[in-house]
């Protein structure tokens, strides 16, 4: 009897033991499961709008930097705190703001990698759509490549393809490992062959731009003319002209992109807050301006409506006072009782202004240096390029000829000042000198101090297997 | 106090005697009754409840207060048994006797004590692990709650009171430290069921709902400021009536703990609960009234003093702002009150042959020593056992109680009434509250020209602010014997703990409609057990065999809103308030799976061997690394009992070596509840009741990403141990030895940014621990009036960090552990600190001594090099003490009683936060100064330890950044000029009792009445020159401990109490 019952008992007890290991898949209700996002569509595609978005915070925190590093633009005694000691080459390698660059784009970019694992992995949705994703998340991987190339690649636009660029890393984190985790830097060819593959592949699955009929998916999210154009600037930094034009020539050649009459359609006034939509002419762009947020976030970290930065004395002095650039996109304030000019690009004073990232007089401009630096002779196409830029923002004069320029040299130097015009304040200016071996702010600053430091912080963990920059040595 | 022990004891011994039982012979004989007597064969005093029974029925009694016994229905030829602990068998063979007197011999080597085990009882004897056991005797009626009452009780457990706030976290260390993680605690197990312990992640109220901070001129803080969190830490275990308590045993080596796995890595606490037992109903009720202040308070500047200074120092920074002395509030006088506290208990306790019970009910009704804090507690205890067989039985031990702790704000209240400016007032001609505003905002109640104090702090104590915990702490269990020698139980436990808080700022001048957050949190616990208990005899063997599973889950739920704009400060609601918000509304649950077994073998009476295993199984963890085992193992040898320690026996009664080795593991509980799976969060961040978006659609963001390669941290221990009883049993002494080391600590660590992420949960280090424990009880003086007893215990432990991936200074602000730092081969509770060499009494201004000998006048802090961050600090020692421990002695004579216990720590480091905000003059917030800064440098040749007002520091400019750089670094929490040796000697408590048993007492029914005065912390011997050494400003946390920041002082009081016995 009671031997019964004790066996009765173990098989109860025997219950309890087979039963438990259900009881510890436990699930958040605060976060979602990874398995979850990517099962889906809906899901994937905010993961997608997040990796975007992250790569948008990462272009806030270094927009202003390439502006206020370059000959084009002149600041404050306020913003010299943060820029003087850059433009020096006195920065260390422990400066907070360098690394949050570098970390605002890799924490972009490994996002971008886990996106690339997960969805072959766990995606249960239409096969193109997973592609499609796949696809951006190629490009934003491309796009956080080439800025970390342009900072902290050590002469990686100064035609050192051998030297140390970053560190690809282009898995999704798992779990720190140091020994197979530290890596050292890749060379800058490598990184740029990165950066090309991924685009070249990234075009395949995309779709064609006039498949998007809303201008503002077109330009907020890539497409194949989004990879093209940066296709253009990759090989445009790394000096290789002739794939350059082969790109830029493919980008003209789309219809959907057209360049404004009216400036103040790229750059629309903005004193309310509104939502304001994207220019024709835009190729890439983060929408800021309909993303919900506010004065305190998710705005674009943008405030030269503060006055704190304008154009330099040697630029501004290039600009005709026609010139619709100066007159629809320039404020004249005095600073230290000197007039100085202020760019409206962005004139919402809470940071809510879409932020331009590519468009297509860059493109242009980008074509016309290509052609001269690839031709013996200055020609009729070179010329029409030049004055379609030109000319926009200029349009009582008759524009250029090819009788203007004695030679190549003197029409890309030409082409070089136009882009400085056209594409100032506009996050690119300290790149385009760089990869011209044209001076930086400072023209003192030696070539070695032309490049950030790699954090310190990487330096200290890697044990030095991720090694510094050499002018920070 | 023998009362469980006995019937734990009768247990175990009934279960041993089955083993021998033989059938019963039928017999023809007439049954006849048999009364008795028992008394104690040295002194013929009666003994009250020895067990009687017929060896051959199982039938039996157990002896009346005056030692008498009644037994029905003995056979003549049958064996009566007489047991009692602490004495030697006695078997009588019935031969018609009428009545027997059975005098029992003290047998110090039987059976002396039982402790509780995990999932069990051993005897002390074959005890291998290292177990350290507090009876109730020692714990009750000294503390509102027992982990306060065990301050300097126990060797190796280092107890910490943070505060004297009521109901304040209690911080308890078992062997040192041993984990990187600020909230690491150990387990606490009530009558089976592990409970929500001390620690902050269940335990913290946090009513904050954005500040206004103070401002400064020229910045808004001092260099390394310290800032009161809008928070209360309370303690979970003041729920539970200590009276309750029959016994609290320590788990503190691998070989006790291991059996509770990765649960027990912090070390255990069992708590018994006391039982009924057979016999008449015992009655106790008693009530006591305590009278409480703070041991001491710092002593301030009066309005005139305060003036003086503050306008010295702004004329000498080129301000005028005045500071007139109209008014001379001493606010702390405002906000102090002797609290008292009143407690009224009862209980009744009893059992028959097959059930037994034990009811109590607990009010403890403490107001604090702040003005509107008071802390009530009523709790209620039913204990009951029935067993309607003698193969089954089941029962319950369950709890309830209400803790309602309106204290919350004590230590807001104390720390701004220490720091209001004196030359503001209480109240307005009107009477209402007086709130100091700017001058720029309102000059009508503007004093002080710069921004002053904004609060105040006696409105602040009478605002509502409360948390309400309904607390069930319950076990159901059902206990089969299919044979004599196996034992199966099950058992259900159940923590529930809810919490309700509400906290409110009345609206002041610049916070016009006042703010209030009101949480509700919901813990519900419960664990299952299923025990299988072997217990097996014959001549030379003794096995005793658990196997085991339990299943452990929680579910933590919690809610907080919080509202601004109330239309009056009596709306309560926040749903009447304008502007309201969710802060948090969220569930998060954990569990773990665990088998376990336990095999401990006895051969030949001395020597002994133990094995245990666990596996655990932590929903905290992925699949593949769910599950992990945690093995020990262990050894003893009664010396004793061999053959050459013959002649030892005159003074030698028992000497026991004894070793345990084996691992314990933490499953990184912190790192999140959800492990190692990867997770995607929305960005939360409301615009106007939406969520951010790119072009239209919402977001996500991998927020917590994979991490399978994270291993457990795991501790190896190993433990020696001596355990000796000498001159009949009036000597004990245990000595312990560890030896544990923790690999694989886990904490959020940096990673290379390239890999995404800037810091991620790693296995960071290892570490270890070193310690000696020696405990010695004693019987002083025993004779027919007297007996004298007193037990001295003492600790030292040391840790040493062996080893971390990076440099320790980064993992620590990166886990936001305030000013930590670890390094390699020193203490985890280690301080750096700049060298403060005093004031250079040529010019007042403070100095400091550089790593390379050179003095100046150039704050070191000011010129640090993010390189290296230890640059010109040095170790200046640990928040842990050398050494601690405490006595205490128990004096009887005839019906007189005093106790009376001493806690001891020496050689651990404080820094006197108090004195350096009490040092702070450079603040808008114009806080009242300590009396000590009225010697602040003069002339030249003065020679003093406070700077002069104007120093080369107080407002300090780095020449790098003029225009920025903080300011304050003389009194800078990096400076070695506030910490002290904290050692102590305390008077924890001294009690003189007086029991009358006289016949008048018996004439009212009652067996006894006991009166006593008490006197908590009324001496405390210290070089600490703040107010109390044992505080710290960050509760539970003893990682973080060694900080005294205005922290609430212990109170010292005085109690008269009556307990009456029927």
């Amino acid at each position: 009897m009671k031997t019964r019952y004790f066996f009765q008992t173990l098989v109860i007890a025997a219950i309890f033991l087979t039963a438990c290991d259900k009881q510890l898949n436990l699930a958040p209700e605060d976060t979602i499961i990874e398995d979850k996002v990517f099962e889906k569509f809906t899901s994937t595609e905010s993961a997608v709008a997040g990796t975007y978005h992250m790569l948008f915070a990462a272009a806030t925190k270094d927009y202003i930097m390439a502006e206020a590093t370059s000959p084009t633009c002149n600041y404050s005694s306020g913003a010299g705190r943060t820029y003087d000691e850059i433009n020096n080459g006195a920065v260390l390698p422990e400066n907070t703001q360098l690394q949050g660059i570098y970390e605002a784009y890799y924490a972009a970019l490994v996002q971008a990698n886990l996106l690339l694992y997960k969805i072959p992995e766990l995606g249960k949705y239409d096969q193109e759509q997973m592609l499609q994703h796949m696809a951006e998340a190629k490009f934003i991987r491309a796009y956080a490549y080439l800025r970390l190339l342009g900072w902290y690649g050590d002469g990686a636009l100064m035609n050192e393809p051998q030297k140390d660029g970053v560190v690809l890393y282009l898995e999704h984190y798992d779990g720190f490992n140091r020994d197979t985790d530290i890596r050292p830097r890749n060379s800058n060819q490598e990184v740029f062959n990165q950066i090309i593959a991924d685009l070249e592949d990234a075009i395949i699955d995309l779709p064609e731009p006039g498949d998007l009929t809303a201008v503002e998916t077109r330009v907020s999210r890539a497409n194949k003319a989004t990879c093209e154009a940066l296709l253009v600037r990759t090989y445009m930094y790394k000096r290789d002209y002739t794939n350059a034009l082969i790109w830029a020539t493919k980008v003209l050649a789309r219809s959907e992109y057209q360049l404004e009459d009216d400036l103040l359609k790229v750059f629309p006034l903005n004193p309310n807050d509104a939502v304001i939509p994207f220019s024709t002419e835009h190729i890439f762009g983060f929408p800021v301006s309909s993303n919900g947020g506010n004065w305190q976030f998710g705005g674009n970290n943008i405030y030269y409506t503060y006055n704190n930065y304008w154009y330099s004395q040697s630029i501004i002095s290039s600009f005709a006072d026609t010139d619709l650039r100066k007159t629809d996109l320039m404020r004249e304030i005095v600073y230290q009782e000197n007039p100085v000019y202020v760019t409206n690009k962005y004139p919402n004073t809470n940071g809510r202004d879409n932020l331009t990232i590519m468009r297509l007089p860059e493109v242009v401009l980008y074509k016309a240096e290509a052609l001269g630096r690839t031709s013996n002779t200055v020609t009729q196409e070179m010329i029409d390029l030049l004055n379609e830029v030109h000319l926009r923002a200029n349009p009582t004069e008759s524009g250029y000829t090819i009788e203007d320029f004695e030679s190549n040299d003197a029409f890309i130097d030409r082409v070089l000042l136009e882009s400085n015009k056209e594409l100032a304040f506009e996050g690119c200016s300290r790149f385009d000198q760089l990869r011209t071996d044209r001076p930086l702010y400072n023209p003192e600053l030696p070539d070695n101090k032309k490049v950030f430091p790699i954090p310190l912080r990487e330096v200290q963990i890697s044990n030095g297997v991720v090694k510094q920059n050499e002018g920070y040595n | 106090m023998h009362k469980a022990i006995y019937i734990i004891g009768l247990w175990l011994l009934t279960i041993s005697s089955l083993v021998a039982q033989d059938k019963i012979k039928a017999s023809s004989l007439q049954p006849a009754t048999v009364k008795g007597l028992i008394v104690d064969a040295k002194t013929g005093e009666p003994i009250p409840g020895a067990n009687v029974y017929v060896k051959e029925t199982m039938r039996g009694d157990v002896s009346n207060m005056d030692g008498e016994f009644n037994m029905l229905q003995v056979v003549e030829g049958q064996t009566i048994c007489i047991t009692c602990i602490g004495c030697k068998d006695i078997n009588i063979i019935y031969e018609g006797q009428e009545f027997i007197k059975a005098e029992l011999i003290e047998d110090v080597v039987a059976l002396g004590e039982v402790v509780t085990v995990g999932y069990g009882v051993q005897e002390r004897r074959d005890l291998t692990g290292a177990v350290a056991k507090v009876s109730a005797e020692d714990i009750a009626g000294v503390a509102p709650s027992f982990d306060n009452a065990l301050v300097g009780k126990v060797a190796g457990v280092n107890v910490n009171l943070s505060s004297g706030a009521p109901g304040s976290a209690t911080s308890i260390t078992i062997r040192g430290l041993s984990s990187l993680n600020a909230d690491s605690n150990p387990l606490i197990v009530i009558d089976g069921v592990p409970v929500y312990g001390t620690g902050k992640t269940v335990n913290n109220i946090d009513f904050g709902n954005g500040s206004i901070s103070g401002g400064m001129i020229g910045g808004n803080s001092v260099a390394n400021g310290y800032s009161q969190q809008p928070e209360f830490e309370r303690n979970p275990l003041a729920a539970l009536n200590p009276d309750d308590i029959e016994s609290i045993e320590i788990l503190k080596d691998a070989f006790s703990t291991a059996i509770y796995g990765s649960r027990g890595a912090a070390g255990v606490i069992l708590v018994t609960t006391k039982k009924g037992k057979k016999g008449k109903p015992q009655i106790n009720i008693g009530y006591s009234v305590e009278m409480s202040q703070p041991i001491a308070t710092p002593d301030l500047l009066d309005a005139d003093e305060f003036s003086d200074i503050y306008t010295r120092f702004n004329r000498s920074q080129g301000y005028t702002d005045q500071f007139p002395t109209t008014y001379n509030t001493n606010w702390l006088d405002e906000v102090l009150r002797t609290g008292v506290t009143q407690e009224t208990r009862a209980s009744v306790s009893g059992g028959t042959d097959n059930t037994s019970y034990y009811i109590s009910f607990n009010n403890f009704d403490q107001k604090g020593y702040i003005i509107n804090q008071d802390f009530i507690r009523n709790s209620v205890r039913t204990n009951f056992d029935f067993s309607p067989a003698e193969w089954i039985n089941f029962g319950t031990n369950s709890s309830f109680a209400l803790v309602n702790n309106a204290a919350l704000n004590s230590q807001s209240v104390y720390r701004d009434a220490i720091m209001m400016s004196p030359n503001i007032p209480v109240y307005k001609q009107d009477g209402s509250y007086f709130y100091h505003t700017p001058l720029n905002f309102d000059s009508e109640n503007n004093i002080n020209t710069i921004t002053g104090h904004l609060g105040n702090p006696v409105a602040t104590a009478n605002e509502d602010n409360y948390v309400k915990d309904t607390r069930v702490i319950s076990n159901f269990y059902a206990e089969l014997k299919p044979l004599p020698w196996l034992r199966f139980k099950s058992e259900i436990g159940l923590d529930i703990y809810n919490t309700k808080s509400y906290n409110r700022n009345w609206a002041t001048p610049q916070n016009t409609g006042g703010t209030g957050t009101s949480a509700s949190n919901q813990n519900l616990k419960y664990v299952v057990n299923n025990v299988l208990t072997l217990r097996k005899i014959t001549d030379d063997h003794t096995i005793n065999a658990i196997l085991g599973q339990s299943f452990e889950t929680s579910e933590e739920s919690r809610t907080r809103v919080t509202g601004t704009g109330f239309f009056d400060d009596n709306e309560k609601s926040i749903q009447s308030a304008t502007d309201k918000r969710v802060l948090d509304a969220i569930t998060q649950e954990w569990a773990v799976v665990s088998y376990f077994t336990r095999l401990n073998y006895r051969y030949k009476n001395r020597y002994l061997a133990g094995f245990t295993y666990r596996i655990d199984g932590s929903s905290r963890f992925s699949k593949n690394e769910r599950y992990r085992g945690f093995p020990s193992v262990s050894a003893g040898w009664i010396m004793s009992e061999e053959r050459f320690m013959a002649g030892t026996k005159g003074w030698l009664d028992d000497l026991k070596l004894r070793a345990s080795y084996g691992l314990t593991g933490l499953d990184g509980s912190f790192g999140g509840y959800y492990g190692n799976q990867g997770q995607w969060t929305r960005d939360n961040r409301t615009v106007n009741g939406g969520t951010l978006m790119y072009n239209g659609v919402p977001l996500l963001f991998n927020s917590q990403s994979v991490n399978p390669n994270l291993e457990w941290e795991t501790t190896t221990s190993l433990d020696l141990g001596i355990d000796a009883s000498l001159f009949n049993g009036k000597l004990d002494i245990t000595l312990d030895y560890f030896y544990k080391r923790t690999n694989n600590l886990l904490a959020s660590d940096l990673v290379p940014l390239y890999m995404g992420w800037s810091a991620q949960q790693q296995n960071v280090g290892d570490m270890k621990n070193e310690g000696l424990e020696l405990l010695v009880n004693g019987t002083i003086l025993q004779t027919n009036d007297w007996l004298w007893t007193g037990s001295f215990n003492i600790s030292r432990i040391k840790d040493k960090l062996l080893r971390l991936n990076e440099a320790g200074y980064q993992m620590a602000s990166n886990q936001g552990l305030e000013r930590k730092v670890f390094v390699v081969g020193e203490s985890l509770n280690q301080f750096y600190m700049y060298d403060w060499v005093g004031v250079n009494p040529m010019n007042g201004n403070p100095q400091w001594r550089y790593d390379d000998g050179s003095i100046s006048e150039v704050p070191p802090q000011g010129v640090y090099d993010s390189d290296n961050p230890l640059a010109n600090r040095y170790a200046a020692g640990s928040s842990m003490p050398d050494f601690y421990g405490g006595f205490s002695n128990r004096i009887q004579y005839k019906n007189w009683e005093l106790n009376f216990a001493f806690s001891y720590s020496i050689g651990q480091k404080l820094y006197n936060g108090t004195q350096a905000t009490l040092m702070t003059y450079t603040l808008t917030d114009a806080n009242n100064l300590s009396e000590d800064m009225l010697d602040y440098w003069k002339i030249p040749g003065h020679q003093t330890d406070v700077p002069k007002l104007d120093n080369a520091t107080t407002v300090y400019k780095d020449p790098r950044w003029t225009n920025s750089g903080l300011s304050g670094y003389d009194v800078s929490r990096l400076n070695d000029r506030f910490l002290e040796d904290a050692s102590y000697l305390r008077l924890r408590n001294i009690t003189l009792a007086y029991s009358f048993k006289n016949n008048w007492v018996k004439k009212l029914y009652m067996e006894r009445i006991r009166l006593y005065v008490q006197g908590t912390n009324l001496l405390t011997i210290t070089g600490y020159s703040g107010i109390d050494p044992e505080v710290s400003a960050y509760g539970s946390s003893a990682l973080l401990s060694g900080y005294d920041e205005l922290t609430m002082p212990q109170a010292k009081s005085v109690k008269f109490g009556v307990d009456i016995s029927f």
